[in-house]
C-alpha cells in the first residue's frame, strides 16, 4: 500500500464568535495518495471548504482556531510550521483553486503578471523567462491567442477564461497536490463540462492529487476516484467511488443522489432529503443527521457514532449501514 | 430591537468611542447645571478682580473685566451644545428630505437633487458660513441656522444610498401594491431603517459645529459677548495673551475635549454600524 | 475611456453654472447685501442712486447676474476697498496659498497613508487605536488655538520671526538663506493646515485597506505562497489606493476654508486673508469672486482626480 500524499488526521476546526463557538470541523480523517482524485461531497455549511482552507492554513486565525489534529503532507505536519514555511508549501507543492472567478483575481494587474508572480517567487524564474512559461500555461488551459491575452486584466476575460487563468496560475509550479474548492460551481453548465474535462486532462498528464470540493454529486460521478461526503463538519461516508454509488451505506449519501435529477427516469417530484440542514450553532444531540434520516432509530439520538468498516477502505457513519440503501 | 443591541455591542469594544461617550455625558451635565456648578456669576464683573491667574478663589482666573472665568466656561458648554445640536438638527432635517426624495424617487428628480449636492459640495463651506453670517449679523441663532444649511449634504448622500437599497425590499414593493401613499412609505415604513447613517453624521455634526462657531469666534463673528462662549472667552483673551494664559488656555482645551469627544463617539458608532469592517475580536 | 470623460465635462459644465447661481444668489439676495440697503429707508436717496449704478439695481434681476458675470470674465470687477480690479488683487495673492496649500496637501498624503495602512494591519491593536486617538485629536484641535500657542512657544524658543511669509530683515540675504527663512516660514502655518487633513484621509485609507484585505483575490495571493508583505503591500494597498484618488479633489475646499483662519493668524498674504478682510469690508465683489474660484478650483480638483482615477483604474481605462 503506497504512502499516502497528504493525511489529515482527525482535524476539528471552530470558530469563536460574539454568538458562541461554532464547531465547523470535527474529527474529519482523510487521505490522498499521488495522482488520484478525491472528491469532497456535502451541502454548502457542511465544513468542506473549511477542511480545504485548514490544509494550507488559510483559515482567518482570530475567529477561527485549529483545535485538533494534524495535516501530514509527505510525512510532514503543515499545522506545525510558522508562516514563512508554509509560504514556501503554499502554490508550490499545493496549489489551490477557488469558486469565484469574478473575485479571486486581482483587478489592478494583468492575468499574465498574477501568473508571472508564483513562478518568479517560487522558482527564480526572471521576467522574461517567466512570461514565456505563462504564454504556455495560459495555451496548456486552452486560452486562444494566449500571446495577446496574457497582458489582459481579468474584468476583460470571461468567468469562464478566468477560471483557466486560475487553474494556469495554480498549475504554474508543478504541484503534486491541487486542491479546487467548487472550481465549476459559478459557471454554466457547458463551460462546467469544459473545465472540468480540463482539469481530468491535466491531472492525468501531470500525475496531479486533486482534492475536488462540490456539493454536485453527478461531478464526482464522472472524475473521482474516491469520495468523502461531509455533514455537519463531519465525514459521513468514506470510500472508492465505485463502492459508494454502487452501493452506498449512508441515508446522507443516498439522500444526495436521489435528489440528482435523472435524464432518463420518469418521476412525479424530485425527492428531497427532508428537514433542513443541520446549524453548526446548535447541532443535535447524537448522530448530526438523525432529525432528518428515514431509518432513524431512538439509539441515533444518543451517542454520535463512529465510522464503521463497510469492506476494505468503505466507511459509513451509520450504526444501521448494513441495513441502508 | 436586536440590531440595537449587537451594534451596542460592538460600540462598547471600542475603549475610544466609550470614553467619548462618558465625556460626552460629562460636558451635558455640565451644561444642564452650570447654575447649581458655577460658584459666581458668569456675568459679574469686578474690575478690581481683572486678569487674576487660577487660585482657590477662581479655579480658571478671572477675566479682563473680572468675571470668573471658570463659571463663564460652565455657562460657555451651553452654548456650545445648543449651536452644536439645532444647527445639526437643522442639518440632518435637510438632508434627510433631500436624500429620502432623491433616493425614493430616483430617476430625473434624483439627478437634479445629487447635481444639486454636487454644486454645494464644492462651496468652501466655511468660508460660505462666514460670508452669510456677516451679512445677517452674528446673532447664535444666524448661526446655527447657517451652520445648518451649509452642512446637510453628507446625511444626504447617506440616506439616498439607504433609500435606493431599502425600496427594492419586499415591504415597500407590497406596501405599494396595496396603495399606500408614498409619503407613508417613505415616513413610516423606510425611514426608520434607513436611519442608522444618520447617527453618524449627526455626532460628527456636533463637533464640526462646535468648531465652526468657535472659529467664527476667533475672527469676530461667532456668539458675541457678554454671552459667555468658549470661542469669545478666548477671542476676548487673545489681546491679554502673554499676561493671562488662562483665558487662552482653558477655552481651547474645552472645545478640543469637547470636539474630540463627540468625533471619537461619531466613529465608534460608524465603525460598530459596518458589519464590513468587523469580525477580527 | 473618452465617453467617460465626456460625460464628466458635460457634469462639470451644469455645476458650473449651478456654482455661478449660488455664489450671486447669497451674496446680493441676502439681507445685508446692497440690495437690502437699498430697501432701508434710513439710507439716504443719494447713495442709493449711487449704488444703484455701481452694482447696475436698476436693471431686472437676471441681467444683473448676467453682467456680474460677463464683469467676472472680463476682469472688470473691481473692489470696493481700494477701486482696483478684483481678478488682480487675487493674482497677486494666490500663488500664496497655493504654496501653502501644496506644501499642506504633500504632508498629509506622506503622513496619512502610511498611518491608515500601519492603522489597518494592526486592527484593534493598541497602536491603531493610538493612531485612531492621534488622527481624531488633530482634526478635534482649533486650528487657530494652537497656531497660537505654537507661535508663541516657537517665539519664546527661538526669538525668530514667524508671521509673515518672510522675516522682515532680508537684505544681504544669499539665496540659500532667502529659501531657508522661506522654508522656515512656510513650516508652522502648512503643518498646523496639514493636521486637520490628515484624520479624514487616514481614516478612510484604513477602512479602504480593511475591506480589500477581505476580499477574494487577497486569499489567492496567499494561496499562492507568496509573502504577508507583498500581498499587503502589492496587492491590497494598490487597491485600496483607487477611492482615495477620489476623495482627493474634497480636500480642497476643506484647505480653502482652513486657510482663512491659519492665513490671518499667520499674516500670510494669501487670498485666504484676503478673502477675511473682503469679509470685514464688506467688499462684495471680491468676496463674490473667491466664492466662485473657490468652488471652480473644487471641481476642477474633482475632475482632475476622476481622471486619474479612470486611468489607475484598469477596469475604467480598459472598457
Amino acid at each position: 500500500m503506497k504512502a499516502p500524499l497528504l493525511d489529515v488526521r482527525s482535524l476539528s476546526v471552530r470558530f469563536l464568535t460574539d454568538e458562541g463557538t461554532v464547531q465547523a470541523v470535527e474529527n474529519v480523517s482523510l487521505e490522498i495518495y499521488p495522482g488520484e482524485i478525491l472528491g469532497l461531497v456535502g451541502e454548502s455549511g457542511c465544513g468542506k471548504s473549511v477542511t480545504a482552507l485548514s490544509i494550507l492554513k488559510l483559515i482567518p486565525t482570530p475567529p477561527g482556531q485549529i483545535s485538533n489534529g494534524q495535516v501530514l503532507f509527505r510525512g510532514k505536519d503543515l499545522l506545525s510550521l510558522n508562516e514563512k514555511e508554509m509560504e514556501k508549501v503554499r502554490g508550490n507543492e499545493v496549489a489551490m483553486i477557488f469558486q469565484e472567478p469574478m473575485t479571486s483575481l486581482n483587478p489592478v494587474f494583468t492575468v499574465g503578471q498574477q501568473i508571472m508572480e508564483a513562478l518568479i517567487f517560487h522558482q527564480g524564474l526572471d521576467k522574461r523567462e517567466a512570461r514565456k512559461r505563462a504564454i504556455k500555461m495560459l495555451d496548456r488551459v486552452k486560452i486562444p491567442s494566449p500571446e495577446t491575452r496574457v497582458d489582459a486584466y481579468p474584468h476583460q476575460l470571461s468567468g469562464g477564461m478566468r477560471q483557466r487563468v486560475m487553474i494556469a496560475m495554480a498549475l504554474s509550479c508543478q504541484h503534486d497536490l491541487l486542491i479546487a474548492d467548487e472550481p465549476t460551481t459559478a459557471l454554466d453548465v457547458t463551460i462546467q463540462a469544459e473545465i472540468l474535462g480540463l482539469l481530468k486532462e491535466i491531472q492525468r498528464e501531470m500525475t496531479m492529487a486533486v482534492i475536488l470540493i462540490t456539493h454536485d454529486l453527478g461531478v464526482i460521478s464522472e472524475i473521482a476516484d474516491r469520495v468523502a461526503v461531509m455533514y455537519a463538519g463531519r465525514i459521513v461516508e468514506y470510500g472508492p467511488i465505485r463502492s459508494i454509488f454502487e452501493e452506498m451505506r449512508h441515508p446522507y449519501t443516498r439522500g444526495l443522489l436521489m435528489s440528482l435529477p435523472q435524464l432518463d427516469e420518469k418521476k412525479e417530484r424530485l425527492s428531497a432529503i427532508p428537514g433542513q440542514v443541520a446549524d453548526p450553532m446548535a447541532l443535535p444531540q447524537g448522530c448530526k443527521f438523525h432529525p432528518r434520516c428515514y431509518l432513524m432509530i431512538e439509539d441515533c439520538k444518543i451517542e454520535e457514532p463512529p465510522l464503521f468498516r463497510v469492506n476494505g477502505d468503505h466507511l459509513s457513519r451509520c450504526i444501521r449501514w448494513k441495513e441502508c440503501c | 430591537m436586536e440590531k440595537k443591541r449587537v451594534i451596542w455591542r460592538y460600540f462598547k469594544k471600542n475603549r475610544l468611542a466609550v470614553g467619548g461617550l462618558a465625556m460626552v455625558i460629562v460636558i451635558f451635565m455640565i451644561a444642564i447645571f452650570a447654575a447649581v456648578l458655577s460658584p459666581y456669576d458668569p456675568d459679574k464683573t469686578d474690575v478690581s478682580l481683572k486678569l487674576k491667574p487660577p487660585s482657590p478663589r477662581n479655579y480658571l482666573g478671572t477675566d479682563q473685566l473680572g468675571r470668573d472665568v471658570f463659571s463663564r466656561m460652565l455657562y460657555g458648554s451651553r452654548i456650545s451644545l445648543r449651536v452644536g445640536f439645532i444647527a445639526v438638527g437643522i442639518s440632518i432635517l435637510i438632508g434627510i428630505l433631500v436624500g429620502a426624495t432623491a433616493g425614493y424617487y430616483g430617476g430625473w428628480i434624483d439627478s437634479v437633487l445629487m447635481r444639486f449636492v454636487d454644486t454645494m459640495l464644492c462651496f468652501p463651506s466655511f468660508f460660505l458660513i462666514l460670508t452669510i453670517v456677516a451679512l445677517l449679523g452674528p446673532s447664535i441663532f444666524n448661526i446655527m441656522v447657517v451652520i445648518g444649511i451649509t452642512s446637510w449634504e453628507g446625511t444626504a448622500r447617506f440616506v439616498r444610498a439607504e433609500f435606493l437599497s431599502l425600496r427594492e425590499r419586499d415591504y415597500v414593493q407590497a406596501a405599494k401594491a396595496l396603495g399606500v401613499k408614498d409619503g407613508r412609505i417613505i415616513f413610516r415604513h423606510i425611514l426608520p431603517n434607513a436611519l442608522a447613517p444618520v447617527f453618524v453624521t449627526a455626532t460628527l455634526g456636533v463637533a464640526s459645529a462646535i468648531l465652526i462657531e468657535a472659529s467664527l469666534s476667533f475672527l469676530g463673528f461667532g456668539v458675541q459677548p457678554p454671552a459667555p462662549s468658549w470661542g469669545n472667552i478666548l477671542t476676548e483673551g487673545r489681546t491679554y495673551v502673554f499676561d493671562a494664559w488662562w483665558l487662552t488656555v482653558f477655552p481651547g482645551l474645552a472645545i478640543l475635549i469637547a470636539v474630540l469627544s463627540f468625533n471619537l463617539v461619531g466613529d465608534g458608532l460608524r465603525d460598530a454600524l459596518d458589519p464590513r469592517l468587523r469580525g477580527r475580536r | 475611456m473618452s465617453s467617460f470623460i465626456l460625460r464628466r465635462l458635460g457634469q462639470m459644465f451644469v455645476t458650473l453654472v449651478g456654482i455661478s447661481i449660488i455664489s450671486w444668489v447669497v451674496i446680493t439676495q441676502a439681507p445685508g447685501s446692497p440690495i437690502a440697503l437699498t430697501l432701508d429707508p434710513k439710507v439716504s436717496p443719494k447713495i442709493i442712486e449711487q449704488m444703484m449704478k455701481n452694482y447696475d439695481l436698476d436693471k431686472p434681476i437676471y441681467q444683473q447676474y448676467y453682467l456680474w458675470l460677463k464683469r467676472l470674465f472680463t476682469g472688470r470687477l473691481y473692489s470696493f476697498k481700494d477701486g482696483r480690479p478684483v481678478l488682480e488683487k487675487i493674482r497677486e495673492r494666490i500663488g500664496n496659498t497655493l504654496l501653502l496649500n501644496l506644501v499642506a496637501t504633500l504632508i498629509i498624503f506622506s503622513l496619512a497613508i502610511p498611518l491608515g495602512v500601519f492603522s489597518a494591519r494592526r486592527q484593534y491593536s493598541f497602536m491603531d487605536h493610538l493612531g485612531t486617538f492621534g488622527a481624531y485629536l488633530g482634526i478635534s484641535t482649533p486650528g487657530f488655538w494652537i497656531a497660537y500657542l505654537l507661535i508663541l512657544e516657537t517665539v519664546r524658543l527661538y526669538g525668530y520671526p514667524v508671521l509673515g511669509m518672510r522675516s522682515f530683515v532680508t537684505e544681504g540675504f544669499t539665496t540659500a538663506q532667502l529659501v531657508m527663512d522661506r522654508i522656515w516660514h512656510l513650516t508652522l502655518p502648512s503643518v498646523i493646515l496639514a493636521i486637520q487633513g490628515i484624520a479624514g484621509i487616514s481614516r478612510y485609507t484604513r477602512s479602504s485597506m480593511l475591506e480589500v484585505i477581505r476580499q477574494d483575490y487577497i486569499r489567492t495571493a496567499r494561496a499562492k505562497g507568496l509573502p504577508r508583505d507583498t500581498v499587503y503591500y502589492m496587492h491590497a494597498l494598490r487597491n485600496a489606493l483607487l477611492p482615495i484618488i477620489t476623495i482627493f479633489g474634497f480636500l480642497i475646499p476643506d484647505l480653502i476654508g482652513g486657510s482663512i483662519i491659519i492665513e490671518t493668524v499667520f499674516a500670510w498674504p494669501g487670498i485666504g486673508r484676503l478673502s477675511f478682510q473682503a469679509v470685514l469690508a464688506r467688499d462684495y465683489p471680491v468676496v463674490m469672486t473667491i466664492l466662485t474660484i473657490s468652488a471652480v478650483l473644487t471641481l476642477l480638483g474633482n475632475f482632475i482626480a476622476d481622471i486619474l482615477y479612470g486611468i489607475a483604474d484598469p477596469r475604467i481605462r480598459y472598457q
